[in-house]
């Protein structure tokens, strides 16, 4: 029995993945460094992340279908402890049954990974709603979120598409990283790097109280609160409802006053 | 006055109109332009209001003047209420600010009827005009039609609109002769048909061509009053299906009476908002449009009203046990449909699994089956999950079970995209 260690890496995944398909014995665990245990009766398997292998497999299964390459990336963005088996078994399972069994629900292995799935894009739907954009006194549209899952580089399509004339960006901040569009692309940013220029744009407003002290952004915040006050109907007042559709820990980062 | 007063003031008078859909437009966005209606083919809910309902577009009317009478509306003439009307340009402002904030999909856009029904019609085309024009905006505009307002105005409308809609108000001639005095029911279905066929037109012009210009991309709705009129669902969703059917209207929309205005005694009294039967309609709505159920098949001349105790589904299967059970391994798509606690997702992945192996009842939960429901319906080689064809049995079994589950929220209304 073996534990695989990679670096935490879609890339090392896959690197690891690639190497447990070859193994006779029985995989235990595809860990990090963080997490992993010794126990007494697997041993631990370094695993050096190759970059090119790693993108050889992805084609590989890409081209045996796109559903398949989707549905791993999503799912390892839910950073759920033990995704890694869960891709891992995925891919054994369609190495083994060949590209169809995918649509099989009733299959232990693709059922679990496909709502893993749905968790993450479910979460990505609900963020191109919930952001809300504040516009600084330099013009950028700045909003920051705190998604369950690392989603933020897959709000990139549609935020660039719709906003193509302002420049914006989104920011995860319990993850520190984010996206920024500057009018032709976006680009992915880590806040590790905090003297980025396009992360000291924003920098110079704390991110905790990113609130400029600019009277238009004030103006539309207060327009928008008043709005989502007035469209109510009161005889119709139903908070469960609304609590289903948009749980209190979205509440933060929303301009509107939920609670009222 | 404020832009926030008026904000306020035509917030709240546009706030009893139901539809909220942002969905089903191919607007794409332009070089240099703002906002992206394609990108969202089911519609994006930006935020549930107090009543539960989602806020996708920014709803407003343009004003709350009105020369008409409806004894039903809060915004009639004779109301002593607070009164606005936006200017062009604020309203233009406001949606586009809102949009940039990502607070909002767009723009739905109704209005009281000043002068006349074409001066209103043209006022909101100034709107929508200028936004699409001179502010490249390619979010999703939703205008409700003025009834009265002249064909051209309406077909310039259509081409800078996603979704036109023209509300039906009440589910029939003598309800609207009763409470709406002033509109005549050929001011409703005359534009209603005509939007219809120029869709059509513009759709059949745009298989040849593709760069021919857009014209209502999102369709057709219309909406009408439930509860304020006596018409029984029977006739309310036969007239629903001739909508869907001849003039391909999108959605229905359906809004449970709330009495904004206390004693006319042309009106119920003492009611409070019929949100059950509105829960149901939606739901028969759903069977009709997805489901392949026919509207005589839901409701009928012995069984005109709805039941409110058990979904649309349900009551129809007690009905026509002699359906029943299903296979679930043997029977086909369609009949899978027809089985209460059987979605439209469920029934794919039940399709597409059993082409692997034989199911067993104990798999069907993975599928997203409800076998709370399911279970008097269904059969898995030969066997029952609970073998019985006694329908007062079931009933008694399915509201005990709604009871605990859903205790005190008998108003729980539908998601709607």
């Amino acid at each position: 029995m073996r534990i695989y260690i990679y670096d935490g890496s879609f890339e090392g995944l896959l690197t690891a993945i690639k190497q447990c398909l070859t193994y006779n014995g029985e995989v235990s665990e595809i860990t990090t460094p963080e997490r992993y245990q010794p126990d007494l009766f697997s041993d631990g398997m370094e695993i050096k992340t190759i970059s090119e292998e790693a993108r050889k497999f992805y084609r590989q299964l890409e081209g045996l279908s796109k559903e398949i390459t989707a549905t791993i990336s999503y799912a390892f963005l839910s950073e759920q402890s033990g995704v890694e088996m869960l891709i891992y078994e995925y891919i054994k399972t369609v190495f083994r049954y060949g590209v169809e069994v995918i649509t099989n629900m009733n299959h232990p292995a693709i059922y679990k990974l496909y709502y893993l799935r749905r968790k993450v894009l479910f979460e990505i739907g609900r963020y191109h709603g919930f952001v809300r954009f504040q516009q600084l006194p330099n013009g950028i549209f700045y909003s920051p979120i705190e998604p369950d899952y690392n989603i933020v580089q897959f709000l990139a399509p549609h935020f660039s598409a719709r906003f193509a004339d302002q420049r914006w960006m989104i920011h995860d901040i319990r993850r520190g990283t984010g996206i920024f569009y500057d009018l032709t692309h976006c680009v992915y940013l880590s806040w590790v790097d905090r003297n980025h220029p396009l992360i000291r744009l924003v920098l110079e407003h704390p991110e905790e109280n990113a609130l400029p002290a600019n009277i238009m952004e004030l103006k539309y915040q207060r327009l928008w609160k008043d709005y989502f006050k007035a469209i109510a109907i009161q005889e119709r007042h139903n908070t469960k409802v609304q609590r289903q559709h948009m749980p209190r820990r979205y509440w933060k980062h929303l301009i509107e006053d939920v609670e009222v | 006055m404020d832009i926030l007063d008026k904000l306020t003031i035509l917030a709240a008078a546009a706030k009893y109109d139901a539809s909220c859909a942002s969905s089903g437009s191919n607007r794409q966005n332009t070089p240099n332009g703002l906002g992206n209606a394609s990108e969202a083919p089911l519609g994006i809910c930006h935020s549930w209001a107090a009543d539960g309902r989602c806020i996708s577009l920014l709803k407003l009317l343009f004003t709350n003047y009105c020369i008409h009478d409806c004894v039903y509306c809060i915004n009639r003439r004779s109301n002593d209420i607070p009164r606005a009307a936006f200017t062009v340009n604020e309203l233009v402002d406001l949606t586009i600010n809102f949009y940039r904030r990502n607070y909002i999909e767009g723009l739905f856009l109704s209005s009281g009827v000043i002068k006349s029904p074409d001066y209103t019609m043209e006022l909101l085309l100034q709107v929508i005009k200028r936004l699409r024009i001179e502010h490249n905006f390619n979010g999703y505009i939703h205008v409700k039609v003025i009834p009265g307002a002249s064909r051209e105005l309406v077909k310039e409308v259509g081409c800078y609109a996603d979704r036109l809609s023209v509300n039906i108000e009440l589910p029939s001639e003598q309800g609207l002769k009763k409470l709406a005095p002033d509109k005549r029911k050929e001011d409703i279905l005359v534009p209603m048909a005509y939007i219809g066929n120029q869709i059509q037109a513009f759709q059949d012009e745009r298989k040849v061509l593709r760069s021919a210009p857009l014209f209502a991309p999102a369709g057709q709705s219309t909406q009408m009053i439930v509860g304020a009129s006596p018409e029984s669902d029977f006739q309310i969703l036969n007239m629903v299906e001739k909508l869907y059917q001849k003039v391909r209207l999108r959605r229905v929309y359906y809004s449970a009476y709330i009495p904004v205005n206390p004693n006319n005694p042309l009106l119920p009294t003492g009611i409070t908002p019929p949100l059950k039967r509105e829960n149901r309609l939606y739901q028969a709505d759903w069977l009709l449009r997805f489901y392949k159920f026919r509207a005589d098949e839901i409701v009928n001349s012995d069984h005109p009203f709805l039941d409110t105790e058990l979904d649309p589904k349900t009551s129809w299967a007690l009905r026509n046990f002699h359906h029943f059970p299903m296979d679930i391994n043997r029977v086909d798509y369609e009949h899978l449909l027809r089985i209460p606690g059987v979605g439209l997702q469920s029934a794919q992945r039940i399709v597409a699994a059993r082409r692997f192996s034989a199911l067993k009842l104990t798999d069907l939960p993975k599928f997203g089956v409800v076998l709370k429901r399911a279970r008097y319906f269904i059969t898995c080689n030969g066997q029952y999950l609970e073998k019985t064809d006694n329908d007062i049995y079931i009933r008694q079994k399915l509201l005990a079970e709604s009871t605990t589950h859903h205790e005190g929220s008998q108003l729980q209304q539908l998601t709607l995209f």
